[in-house]
């Protein structure tokens, strides 16, 4: 998804994880991770072996997985976890693999970047990057399910009540809005399937609860749930007239403007729904 | 979409089912059934699989797998395994939307879960970042030969659903 609908996203994100001293190192052969929502449940063998696939061309750099999306992060967590423990499994998919010269061996981690950013950082790390603090900005957190479910797997926060992300944007100096449908899904497979009436409904009640909790944006890692903000936050917009916009911003955006980057810098004007008390009171800093 | 479901297959398969009160948490927590007005995950599995022995609930691909159903059962029944094994053995047998399989052989012939195109190319130009090539790599439809998919995939089509 970043790398073809939102590479904006993939620029800033490679800047401020940059600046933090996280070398990235670019794998050309890697694929699509493939997506755990339609690939993973339409065919799993061939999602393992092409998600082992991926892993084994990390491991042959001797380089853990950094990703910027949820779903990435499920799936490639999701096979290294499970042909770690599974050895039948982890045998089939390695004969499969082998037809195409790779072997998975389990031997790296893989991590979302939010993760690294807490794990791997710290809160204390961030805050000294910090340039230019989102000071009295309310920032809704969405830190979405494939991100937290299941727990066991993903290992990054309590799903029932997610406060990583909210610690990572109390770090950029900005305030977290608690809202009544935090941990709702944003709905990414009613687009998948076309149901968009279903869409428009949930996210007209998910931005409603956002809206009356006082968020001036939302936040997230994720690329699918930015999508269904921006762009499905436009469609809902329309079909219910809805008279107020809450800008959605990655992660790494957010945090480039904490960095002293600017909004255009940080790929905001290509975003469908700005909002002009949003960019005064980042511009005003 | 009918998905002819034995409760004998299912339970054998799927051995947590036979856990389930029926307490309905999973239902009161799914979104997919909340806002689809096409899916009811009580209809789909509490009632269909158990009582019915076939899924007459249309889109099984509205749930979006966000595991709350997994993360809320006070009984661990391992409910999104069952939706997962439905949704597979539809696709296996052809009974996916189009755009599923559309999807999934996008990703298998060009590496990319979506196709590139030049506005893509010309906006990564601009931001300075590396461009992408159009097909990642062969790897993915060797993989896909190997485990049946592209088998599957040609027959959906020549069925032309």
């Amino acid at each position: 998804m970043i790398p073809i609908k939102l590479p904006h996203i993939e620029s800033v994100s490679r800047k401020v994880l940059g600046n933090l001293g996280i070398e990235l190192v670019d794998i050309d052969a890697f694929t699509c991770c493939p997506d755990p929502v339609v690939f993973g449940a339409a065919d799993r063998l061939t999602w393992l072996t092409v998600a082992a696939r991926n892993i084994a061309l990390a491991e042959e750099k001797g380089l853990n997985i950094i990703t910027v999306c949820n779903g990435c992060s499920q799936t490639l967590r999701m096979t290294n976890k499970t042909l770690k423990s599974d050895l039948e499994l982890k045998g089939k998919v390695n004969k499969i693999l082998s037809e195409v010269g790779y072997e998975f061996l389990g031997k790296i981690e893989v991590k979302h970047f939010l993760q690294v950013l807490i794990e791997d950082l710290g809160v204390k790390e961030i805050k000294e990057r910090v340039n230019a603090p989102l000071n009295d900005l309310k920032v809704a957190t969405h830190v979405g399910c494939h991100l937290t479910n299941p727990s066991e797997i993903m290992e990054f926060d309590d799903p029932e009540d997610p406060v990583v992300l909210e610690s990572l944007v109390a770090a950029l100096g900005a305030e977290t809005v608690d809202y009544d449908l935090k941990t709702q899904c944003c709905g990414v497979s009613y687009a998948v399937v076309g149901q968009r009436k279903s869409l428009n409904i949930l996210l007209r009640d998910k931005l409603t609860s956002m809206n009356e909790a006082g968020a001036q944006c939302i936040t997230t890692g994720c690329p699918f749930c930015f999508q269904q903000f921006d762009l499905g936050q436009l469609l809902s917009a329309k079909e219910y007239g809805l008279r107020f916009k809450v800008p959605v911003l990655f992660y790494s955006q957010l945090l480039g403007l904490a960095m002293g980057y600017t909004i255009e810098e940080v790929g905001y004007t290509y975003h469908k729904v700005r909002d002009e008390s949003f960019e005064k009171k980042v511009e005003s800093r | 979409m009918l998905l002819p479901v034995e409760y004998k297959t299912v339970i054998k398969r799927h051995p947590s089912l036979e856990k389930c009160l029926k307490c309905s948490v999973c239902h009161q927590n799914c979104i997919a059934s909340l806002y689809s007005g096409v899916y009811d995950l009580k209809n789909i599995f509490l009632f269909d699989v158990f009582t019915r022995g076939a899924i007459d609930n249309q889109n099984l691909w509205n749930c979006p797998i966000c595991d709350y159903c997994y993360e809320r059962c006070p009984y661990d029944v391992k409910t999104i395994e069952v939706l997962e094994a439905l949704k597979e053995e539809a696709f296996l047998k052809g009974l996916a939307p189009t755009s599923i399989r559309n999807q999934v052989e996008q990703t298998i012939s060009t590496g990319f879960g979506f196709p590139i195109t030049s506005f893509t190319q010309t906006l990564r130009e601009k931001l300075a970042i590396p461009s992408l090539k159009p097909e990642k790599s062969e790897d993915l439809k060797k993989i896909a030969e190997k485990t049946g998919l592209n088998g599957i995939l040609k027959e959906s089509k020549s069925k032309g659903k």
